[in-house]
């Protein structure tokens, strides 16, 4: 589908080239910056090193690029816009790749009843904290658990339309989309658990599972998972779906409910990947309750399950639920100081005596965020996070960590 | 000279004897929301009850509302039905600028910095503005039909200057107020040109959609 799209959005560019409307390569149509960042982290491994830390760093200290992006909004006609986003970040196992590749048909509106299509490589609407440019987010360096997420697991090969239609000054929107692609969504989930960090995935990511041989690792006897999961794996063949209303009143607040289902088929397999059928619920919640106050709230609740039948169940069988509560209060010369309490669990209903992927945590953040010109922008943050996850027995931790992490950012911009 | 005196005289007898209503005063009014603070972005109109016209000069005035910093300014514009607005693009970024208000339908396909649209309002009512690239933008027309109309800044007080002293209707529109059709109005009699206060019920708008849509 990938494929599909960039031929789609190439050869709709060359075809558009001769519209006065259609604009590729101007300034307007590129976005771009390097996110130079300073990181310390106490306490365990990180995840991407094959431990089971909770943060983007773990008992390390770094002075790195964390991302380089590119963004690409070619104007293809009028209505019609396409959307790339290419990034480098340097400590993920493929450091390159495409994160969101789409094209976005949105007629002008002849009345209040408005409505667009987009079809590409993207990651469903869930989050409400990556509203920055190219998928990123604007009010701290990490996203809460539910949207870190979103952005490793989450990413699908769909058509999604939109339509919004307003009722006395009530605006409400609907939107569903169906998709290919996302097969091994849960597999991170339930193995690692949840984290908090801003490495989203792309088209070709593999995360990295628990090393060892213990736990998840000794439950194949045949049709053994690799150690790593492969995030835009198809592998049964079915399509899955989202589908998320909105409600915004004529008051400074605005709720949205969606529902992801894949459809995995749990029993399939291939190339040492499995098929999880993942579902979830995710309420958002944004509020003003000043003019410089902004409350955002999402609570996430789902299950995933894999693998063969038992006479108790599925092989591997989980529930999970998050839920954040962001405010943050935007100061003079554009600044931002932002705090997020992060409360996440995994509940284990399955085989808990040779694989417990059970779990429970919290973390706090704060994060403050500068503009120093148009080209530079600083930012700072905290994060403290404490779990307890049995499964860390495997790997010869005490079951309850607790990690700091302290980011001084430096994000160089076009 | 008998003859001169008397067309003098004629001329003074007419300035004494002119109607009441021919005067003119400045009226001003106060616009608040129920709490007693200041509603900036309300049309004020006084509408004669027998009627006004619109020069042709007030229609040719210069009326703009201008795309800056991914915002309409200003927000709230009044015209007079007849008039012309200048719609300038001074963001680095192109706009495409439409309303589907059945009062006028119209769409400026994308245009960058530096250039300008024009569309002539001939009709009394409101046009909603917005830009398809960015939903966060919007902003109102108010076209109305009479020569006597002013906007409330941030004090909420405007001065209709020169308003007849006749009986007419007074009117307040403001788009996030909490009234049919969004607009309130009170009699005036003949000749009651004190100050005018409105205390209306502001509601707070939508917040900017995400987007997704």
């Amino acid at each position: 589908m990938k494929g599909l799209c960039l031929a789609i959005l190439l050869g709709l560019g060359i075809a558009g080239g001769a519209q006065a409307e259609t604009q590729l390569f101007t300034r307007e149509n590129i976005d771009g910056w390097v996110d130079v960042r300073a990181a310390t982290a106490d306490g365990e491994r990180g995840w991407l090193d094959g431990g089971f830390g909770k943060l983007r760093y773990g008992n390390d200290s770094r002075l790195a690029v964390a991302q380089a992006a590119l963004v690409w909004k070619p104007r293809l006609s009028d209505t019609v816009t396409g959307y790339m986003v290419a990034q480098y970040t340097p400590d993920a196992l493929k450091p390159w790749g495409i994160e969101e590749a789409f094209i976005k048909w949105k007629p002008v509106p002849v009345s209040d009843l408005k409505y667009s299509v987009r079809f590409g490589q993207m990651f469903p609407p869930v989050s409400m904290e990556h509203d920055g440019a190219g998928w990123s987010v604007s009010r701290t360096l990490t996203p809460s658990a539910a949207n870190a997420w979103i952005g490793e697991e989450v990413l699908v090969d769909g058509i999604e339309g939109a339509v919004q239609k307003t009722f006395g000054g009530h605006v409400l929107g609907l939107m569903g989309a169906v998709f290919t692609g996302n097969d091994t969504s849960g597999t991170i989930l339930t193995w690692r658990g949840w984290a908090l960090h801003d490495i989203a995935s792309n088209r070709d990511s593999v995360l990295p599972l628990p090393a060892g041989q213990k736990g998840w690792a000794q439950i194949f006897n045949t049709g053994r998972q690799a150690p790593f999961s492969d995030v835009s794996a198809e592998i049964d063949g079915n399509s899955g779906e989202y589908v998320r209303l909105d409600w915004r009143p004529p008051a400074p607040f605005a709720v949205n409910l969606e529902y992801y289902a894949n459809e995995a088929d749990p029993e399939a397999m291939r190339h040492s990947q499995w098929g999880w059928d993942t579902r979830f619920w995710n309420l958002g919640v944004q509020a003003r309750p000043a003019g410089n106050v902004e409350v955002l709230a999402q609570y996430m609740s789902g299950t995933s399950v894999m693998g063969w039948r038992r006479s108790d169940g599925w092989a591997f069988d989980v529930a999970f639920d998050t839920a954040y509560l962001l405010a943050t209060r935007e100061l003079a010369n554009g600044a931002r100081l932002t705090g997020r309490a992060d409360y996440f669990a995994v509940k284990d209903r399955s085989w808990q005596s040779r694989d417990d992927n059970t779990e429970k945590g919290y973390a706090a953040t704060v994060a403050y965020m500068r503009p120093l010109n148009a080209h530079l922008d600083l930012a700072v943050e905290a994060l403290h996070v404490v779990s307890h996850r049995p499964s860390r027995s495997y790997q010869s931790l005490e079951p309850r960590q607790v990690q700091t992490q302290l980011q001084v950012a430096l994000k160089v911009k076009l | 000279m008998k003859i001169v005196f008397a067309r003098l005289l004629v001329l003074v007898a007419c300035l004494f004897a002119a109607p009441a209503s021919t005067l003119a005063a400045d009226l001003t009014v106060v616009v608040t929301d129920t709490a007693g603070k200041p509603v900036p972005s309300a049309v004020v109109t006084f509408a004669p009850a027998n009627g006004a016209a619109i020069a042709a000069g007030l229609k040719a005035g210069a009326y703009t509302m201008t795309q800056k910093l991914m915002k309409f300014a200003p927000y709230v514009l009044a015209v007079p039905a007849g008039a012309t607005v200048n719609f300038p693009n001074q963001d680095r970024v192109n706009h495409h600028v439409y309303s589907f208000s059945k009062v006028q339908p119209f769409q400026f396909p994308l245009y960058g910095q530096g250039k300008t649209r024009t569309m002539k309002f001939d009709h009394p009512g409101t046009v909603a503005v917005a830009c398809n690239i960015h939903d966060s933008m919007s902003a109102y027309i108010r076209v109305v039909d009479t020569p006597y109309f002013a906007t409330t800044d941030m004090s909420g007080r405007v001065t209709l200057a020169g308003v007849p002293e006749a009986a007419g209707r007074l009117s307040v529109w403001q788009p996030m107020m909490d009234a049919p059709e969004h607009s309130v109005s009170r009699a005036l009699a003949s000749g009651k040109s004190g100050p005018q206060t409105f205390a209306i019920k502001v509601r707070g708008g939508a917040l900017p959609a995400s987007g997704a849509y």
